[in-house]
């Protein structure tokens, strides 16, 4: 059998997880290739319907990088973005699908190493989980 | 609470009630049943008081749209200033729909009064029509039910409501304890304590009441979702649940809760460019058209379950007859349960999605739950 390579949509946000990412990269630090990062302005802008979307059409799982408690740059956009990710990780337990594949991170720009170790752990995580089971098609 | 009693036929009295109101001018328009020509019980807009002898002050149907989407129509807070007030004669689950529309800001509070009609279940729109049909009269057998505590021929959602009494309005109309001897008023705000006052009605102090068929509900209600739970477990069990959909959003169209001018589900998000279409590259040489089904109904759960009132009008639109109430309660308990939230209980209460704190949900972050 072919070995399981996942596939990670990552929503990062521009102002913190996504500079992590690139902190990561100029040090050098080595994690999995199976992240397809997506930079957004902020996570209080990622609709529930996106990671249903990317859940649906393909991605074994979704990684949400967000500010800090209090480092918004939108003042609050993290918090919002908490609260959405606990109502579909929520909804989907209640439907007997995976909440594991949802995860929800707090990464600040300076945070490269954790960066690193949260895509490593995750990519772990899912491998161990196996291909999602609601993809419609691959591609 | 303080309340008034009325020793009259509840439907004389609150007709009554209404008319003497429109009289001395407390509102302009009353928002409620009517038996149209056809026989079929909808919504109007009464606006002389004359006609109030038509109305049906204990409805038997929603027949499509609740009370609380008309609203949105007529009373949005955009155009709802200096235009008069307006009583809305409602079903305890309208009710609760109108105050969570007030906290998203689709309906404005201020020029309406709430009258919200103590109801143990309404009959599904078809059902009600066959009725007609066979020459029943709807609303005397729905009276009957009323008065005999039985609800075996009402609709899914009913027969698991937990809310025969709105636990937010202006005022609750309770009669089925009575048994047709009489119609208790309750004033639940100032509002219609104030309604009472001007009306002249004599005010006592009443004892909160709870409907026992409340006991028997919660106990129906958790078999109900314990159902539900086992009907939607897992992937292939979903796609199985939704096998018969047709894609035509009515279960959206229908819904009290779903408010925005264009659906998410509507919107060219879903119009791919052509070169798209052609690189989905299917095994078998075929590429399924997309379609976004589960998308559109797991998507608008998402959105809406934690306002959902388990009214059950989705599944009544549906023209498959698929079991909405069941996805919805399911959804709707699992996540009000999460925020500790039961929509319509108070306006002032924010829904969970529009509220956060900073040290709140901690076992959401990171890989632990």
């Amino acid at each position: 059998m072919e070995k399981f390579e996942p596939l990670i949509i990552g929503f990062l946000c521009k102002w913190c997880a996504s500079a992590a990412a690139d902190l990561a990269g100029t040090s050098r630090l080595q994690y999995p290739a199976n992240l397809r990062p997506i930079m957004v302005n902020c996570s209080g802008f990622i609709d529930t319907s996106y990671i249903l979307r990317a859940l649906l059409e393909g991605a074994d799982g979704v990684l949400i990088g967000a500010c800090h408690p209090g480092d918004c740059h939108y003042v609050d956009g993290n918090l919002k973005a908490r609260r959405r990710i606990a109502l579909v990780k929520n909804s989907i337990k209640a439907l007997s699908l995976e909440p594991e594949r949802v995860r929800f991170e707090f990464i600040s720009t300076s945070e490269g190493v954790k960066f690193a170790r949260v895509v490593r752990e995750f990519t772990n995580e899912i491998k161990v989980l196996g291909p999602n089971p609601l993809k419609r098609s691959e591609g | 609470m303080k309340g008034a009693f009325i020793a009259q036929e509840p439907r004389e009295a609150i007709r009554a009630l209404l008319k003497k109101s429109m009289n001395i001018g407390l509102f302009k328009a009353v928002l409620a049943d009517r038996k149209n020509k056809s026989g079929l019980i909808y919504p109007y807009l009464f606006t002389e008081v004359e006609e109030l002898d038509k109305l049906v002050p204990i409805s038997p149907v929603i027949p499509g749209y609740s009370m609380a989407t008309l609203l949105t129509w007529i009373h949005s807070s955009n155009y709802a200033q200096g235009q008069g007030k307006i009583a809305v004669l409602l079903k305890p689950c309208e009710t609760r729909a109108i105050i969570e529309l007030s906290k998203f800001d689709q309906i404005s509070l201020d020029n309406l009064l709430l009258i919200s009609v103590e109801c143990l279940g309404t009959y599904h729109v078809l059902d009600f029509v066959e009725m007609l049909e066979e020459g029943s009269s709807p609303e005397e057998s729905l009276l009957e039910y009323y008065y005999r505590g039985e609800d075996d021929a009402f609709r899914d959602a009913c027969r698991i409501c937990l809310y025969p009494k709105a636990p937010y309005s202006d005022a609750n109309l309770i009669f089925i304890e009575l048994m047709g001897r009489g119609l208790r008023i309750e004033a639940l705000s100032q509002k219609g304590f104030n309604l009472l006052v001007s009306l002249g009605y004599p005010i006592e102090e009443l004892k909160e009441t709870i409907p026992e068929i409340i006991n028997r509900r919660s106990e129906r209600r958790k078999e109900f979702i314990e159902k539900s739970r086992r009907d939607l477990a897992g992937p292939d069990k979903i796609d199985e649940f939704f096998k018969e959909c047709i894609n035509c959003h009515n279960c959206m169209e229908a819904c009290p809760i779903c408010f925005c001018r264009e659906c998410f589900f509507d919107a060219d998000r879903y119009e791919y460019v052509t070169k798209r279409f052609l690189s989905w590259s299917p095994k078998d040489g075929t590429t399924p058209m997309p379609e976004a089904r589960i998308q559109f109904h797991l998507g608008r759960a998402f959105h809406m379950s934690t306002s959902c009132i388990t009214c059950g009008l989705c599944q009544q639109a549906c023209p498959q007859e698929i079991k909405l109430t069941e996805f919805f309660t399911l959804l709707a308990e699992e996540n009000q349960a999460l925020f500790n939230y039961i929509p319509g209980r108070n306006p002032e209460e924010q829904p969970p999605i529009r509220e956060f704190y900073e040290e709140e949900l901690e076992e959401y972050v990171g890989g632990s739950k």
